[in-house]
């Protein structure tokens, strides 16, 4: 299943998204809620958005385009993926 | 452990092992491929047969083959077994002990904290599976080769069904003016992310003449990209294992 892109305002707020590492909680000015800040910089910036947004539905655009790309110049590389097991086949 | 023949698995674990001792770690560096090419590195002659395995097939303590190099670094080389015989031997020895190496480096009395680099064979499975059992993380060296992004691709899979020690993919000899370079680049980031090394190893001329000098790029060019790149990884793979790491 293709998981749905973020959209793209949402990267457009950086008060809002805590840099990991820094090792203190970053605070937005509108709102007052303190972040915690996790190991994990996608969970970090989700953590903002509630329910509505799930570090699990992240989707990196820009990468899945160069990726689809490189697959389509070498066609072996293509096969290989093709014949990849899927997770849900794994997990069964 | 390489993915294909010649990934360079043997030279990741000499240079790791420089890198680390560069950050003031103790390692041990122990050779299990039957090649018998890592002890180069560290200056052994070529002619020098001496190792564990030669030492287990004659009776003696597999330890007393341990070397310390003229840096300081402590490895312990496979040695040269005379035909495939005395490989059948050896493999009939560990096959009813499968964690045998596991238990004889616990039982090595070394500082806190040391740790411990295997170069790890693909073949004969007796020995890759002895090296596995002793691992806390296993990397796979992968060459910018659509061989190894198949092997990588299947090795995943793999892993996804086994419950084996944490394991890593890093691609090695990578140069970003090749475009297939570029292109396996991208699929194993983004088809194996969970497994992909952040750090990925260049392609330098200067890593193939340094062996070529019996050295690793830390003394033969040590401005080199090579040398920041097995640098990065080093400190890449303390911070993924943590202060208590073992064995890598």
């Amino acid at each position: 299943m293709t998981l749905p892109c973020i959209p793209q305002k949402v990267f457009c707020r950086p008060e809002n998204v805590p840099l990991a590492g820094r090792g203190k909680s970053v605070m937005s000015q509108s709102n007052a809620q303190e972040v915690r800040l996790a190991d994990d910089d996608i969970a970090s910036l989700y953590s903002h958005f509630g329910e509505l947004a799930r570090a699990t539905r992240y989707h990196e655009c820009v990468r899945e385009e160069l990726a689809a790309d490189a697959g389509s110049r070498w066609p072996l590389l293509t096969e290989v993926l093709g014949n990849r097991t899927k997770p849900s086949d794994r997990e069964s | 452990m390489g993915t294909v023949g010649g990934a360079g698995a043997t030279t990741v674990a000499a240079h790791l092992s420089k890198a680390l001792a560069a950050q003031r770690r103790h390692t041990l560096t122990v050779d299990c491929c039957t090649e018998n090419v890592l002890r180069l590195y560290f200056g052994m002659s070529f002619q020098d047969g001496f190792g564990f395995a030669p030492n287990l097939l004659d009776g003696k303590e597999w330890h007393e083959a341990a070397y310390r190099s003229s840096d300081g670094m402590e490895f312990i080389p496979f040695g040269q077994l005379r035909n495939d015989q005395e490989l059948e031997t050896l493999l009939e020895k560990l096959k009813p002990q499968p964690k045998w190496l596991r238990t004889q480096l616990a039982n090595l009395q070394m500082p806190p904290a040391t740790v411990v680099i295997c170069d790890c064979p693909r073949m004969p499975a007796g020995l890759r599976e002895q090296v596995i059992w002793a691992a806390d993380l296993v990397l796979m060296v992968a060459a910018p080769e659509a061989v190894s992004f198949a092997a990588v691709t299947h090795f995943s899979d793999k892993v996804a069904r086994l419950h084996g020690p944490q394991t890593l993919v890093l691609l090695n000899g990578f140069d970003p003016a090749r475009q297939l370079d570029r292109d396996i680049a991208v699929l194993l980031r983004t088809e194996h992310q969970d497994i992909f090394s952040p750090v990925v190893i260049h392609r330098d001329e200067s890593v193939r003449e340094a062996f070529a000098c019996k050295k690793t790029v830390f003394d033969f060019a040590p401005s080199s990209q090579a040398a920041y790149d097995f640098g990065a990884l080093a400190t890449w793979l303390l911070a993924r294992l943590g202060h208590d790491a073992k064995a890598a």
